[in-house]
């Protein structure tokens, strides 16, 4: 020990890293801390397994359209002649209508995707939503990122950077590498043109997810000086929005988006317009009113309980959350 | 402005509420080893916390390093480390995993800072508990930890906060020890910040004494013990009265204390005259002890709880233990009147 005592100091001559790798560094260090139980950690594998299953729907999607496809030739074989007729109708509706078929299924699935990644969100959150602001201020540590060469925007951003990370696997990633898999496996490039649009419409829906969830994550985890009561905000947030937003949701439609996943949710309507799209089908495809009364129990495509949704509102509202959080966030972190 | 000083304030206020935390404060500190000294609650932390930007000012400018710190705040404080008086480690990380990441927070690249993180904990005396989290931790191990994440960057100064607190009498010591070294070895100036008089005097060559929000005295630790006001106390049980007859006769003012002792304002450098006088009068008393030094005068009235300084207060501080012996005493030459408060170098 006297030995290691008597260490001689030696000054540092090196080049200081700029701004943004000091910002970087609180969310490396974050998302190390965050990620290391085991059970975010399964949550978040079965955030990504919806890529391989949206993958999986893209593929045999592709093989409808594929020349000699060994999917299609077993089901034939297995089904009989009319999953044959079936299959060869929709094999030839496909062909002809590409645009509106390829984008369709893209566009249904990353749809159906954002029914899916709210609970997990809500879930993979409130496993490290207190390691974020919380735990920093429980022991102080926020008073050693203060005296840092940092300011209370960097440290935000930093700490931003890792629930953003963490979200992204659970409504980006499956997106991006879902539609990049769907396509590397499509027999035919034009899968890359016609559902690019879709690819657009599922990252607006995600981005916008992500960083207003990350805003409110912070805000619980900023409001909470214990780990367990960042839970308790977390999720109670969530029933208490939830219930408000019903309850004044009575009065004006508008107020539902008090609830930040009931706007979410219409707000990623508004973008992939599912009914529009059904709309805009059943006038190209002629046997498509058909095609559902048989397949469903609506009589007429415009019966399909989808709704275009809207985007401003809710965006709004959105927007006016993130704002409030940032504002009483930043005002925690700098209190003294 | 001249990088001479270290730290510069002009007019520095903060108020809690109605409470004024600090008071007009202004400094102007050259580079060493500064105490900050004063009681609990005398505003040193909040003093230092406005330096830093971990508080907001109400009022006034600060310059650290010859830096603007409300132009260049983020900047400046690349080069300064700060320990605090309260734990601050982030829980889940291991001792050297928290210095090297206070080492990139600074703004080092990761590999230099994980190099340097553990030459500061050998630094700081840190063996293989480096590896361990720092939430398991003793005081003391926590201790070096704040200190070695306050200079892994090389900072060109530091301020520390405390750093002795919660430490037995050896972990006080060889926290002392470190940061001796620290100024001497490396030309870092450090500011420490104490309640212990013993500390800031082991080590530090320019003190800072607040108390109250208020810069009572700024100089350097001999001058400061130069001072002495040109006051004698005396212990006397027998000729009272004559002594008293001499002293009026040459016209000193004199005071009887509280534990009967006399106190004389005799006027000159050194106790001599006084002894002097006692030895024609043929006097003799059981103790004559000069006045304190300015620095334990200060640090006494303050710590006495009245916060001000022997220039603002015209009644005696409270008499000292009398264990010294005359002669001790007596051999001390004393040194120029008092001139407090000195807010300015």
């Amino acid at each position: 020990m006297s030995d290691v005592w008597n260490a001689e100091y030696r000054r540092w001559h090196g080049e200081s890293t700029g701004v943004w790798s000091r910002r970087l560094a609180i969310a490396r260090y974050g998302l190390r801390l965050a990620l290391a139980g085991r059970v975010i950690r399964f949550f978040l594998v079965l955030a990504f397994s919806q890529t391989l299953l949206l993958a999986g729907v893209f593929f045999v999607f592709s093989q409808f359209v594929a020349p000699e496809s060994a999917l299609l030739d077993w089901l034939e074989e297995t089904g009989g002649e009319g999953v044959a007729t079936l299959l060869k109708a929709l094999t030839s509706w496909f062909l002809l209508y590409p645009e509106i078929c390829v984008d369709g299924v893209y566009r249904t699935m990353f749809f159906l995707l954002s029914f899916s990644c709210p609970f997990l969100s809500v879930v993979i959150v409130a496993l490290f939503v207190h390691r974020l602001i919380a735990n920093d201020l429980a022991s102080q540590a926020i008073v050693i990122y203060n005296s840092k060469a940092l300011t209370g925007w960097d440290y935000l951003l930093g700490k931003f950077a890792i629930v953003a990370t963490i979200l992204s696997v659970v409504w980006l990633l499956p997106v991006i590498a879902s539609w990049i898999l769907g396509n590397l496996l499509s027999p035919d490039w034009s899968f890359f043109w016609h559902s690019f649009p879709s690819l657009l419409r599922g990252l607006t829906v995600g981005l916008v997810a992500v960083v207003s969830l990350s805003c409110l994550a912070l805000l619980a985890s900023s409001l909470a000086r214990k780990s367990g009561a960042a839970v308790g905000f977390w999720a109670l947030g969530w029933l208490v929005l939830g219930a408000i937003s019903s309850a004044v949701a009575r009065a004006n439609q508008a107020f539902a988006y008090i609830s930040p996943f009931e706007a979410i949710s219409t707000f990623g309507e508004g973008v992939f317009r599912m009914r529009d799209f059904v709309m805009e089908a059943r006038g190209v495809l002629p046997f498509f009113d058909g095609f559902f009364a048989k397949t469903t129990e609506f009589s007429d495509a415009s019966q399909l309980p989808v709704s275009n949704g809207e985007i401003l509102a809710p965006l709004l509202s959105l927007a006016a959350c993130c704002a409030l959080s940032i504002l009483i966030v930043s005002r925690r972190v700098s209190e003294k | 402005m001249p990088e001479s000083y270290v730290i510069e304030t002009r007019g520095l206020l903060k108020r809690y509420g109605q409470q004024t935390v600090l008071d007009d404060v202004d400094l102007a500190i050259p580079a060493g080893a500064i105490g900050l000294l004063g009681p609990n609650g005398a505003g040193k932390s909040t003093f230092i916390k406005c330096l830093l930007q971990l508080q907001n000012k109400d009022a006034g400018t600060v310059s650290l390093l010859g830096n603007d710190i409300d132009a260049h705040g983020r900047e400046t404080r690349k080069r300064i480390g700060y320990a605090p008086e309260q734990d601050c480690h982030i829980p889940g990380m291991a001792g050297c995993e928290y210095v090297t990441y206070c080492g990139e927070l600074a703004g080092m690249p990761f590999e230099a800072a994980r190099q340097r993180a553990h030459e500061m904990l050998d630094f700081v005396g840190m063996g293989q508990e480096r590896y361990r989290k720092v939430d398991t931790y003793s005081t003391g191990m926590k201790q070096r930890v704040k200190i070695a994440q306050a200079l892994v960057h090389d900072p060109d100064l530091v301020f520390l906060d405390e750093p002795t607190n919660g430490l037995d009498p050896k972990g006080q010591a060889l926290i002392l020890d470190l940061i001796e070294r620290v100024w001497k070895e490396t030309s870092i100036s450090v500011v420490l910040s104490s309640h212990l008089l013993h500390d800031v005097d082991r080590i530090c060559d320019r003190i800072v004494i607040i108390a109250n929000g208020r810069v009572l005295a700024h100089d350097s630790l001999e001058n400061l013990k130069k001072r002495r006001k040109a006051e004698a106390e005396i212990m006397i049980t027998q000729d009272r009265e004559r002594l008293v007859q001499a002293f009026q006769k040459r016209g000193w003012s004199y005071s009887s204390l509280h534990n009967g002792n006399l106190r004389v304002e005799h006027g000159e450098t050194s106790l001599n005259p006084l002894l002097g006088m006692m030895r024609e009068i043929g006097v003799s008393a059981l103790e004559v002890r000069e006045s304190p030094n300015a620095l334990n005068e200060l640090f006494n009235g303050i710590t006495s709880g009245n916060g001000r300084s022997p220039a603002d207060s015209p009644s005696p501080s409270p008499p000292q233990s009398s264990s010294s012996s005359p002669s001790s005493s007596s051999s001390k030459n004393a040194g120029e009147p008092p001139a407090f408060p000195e807010t300015k170098q």
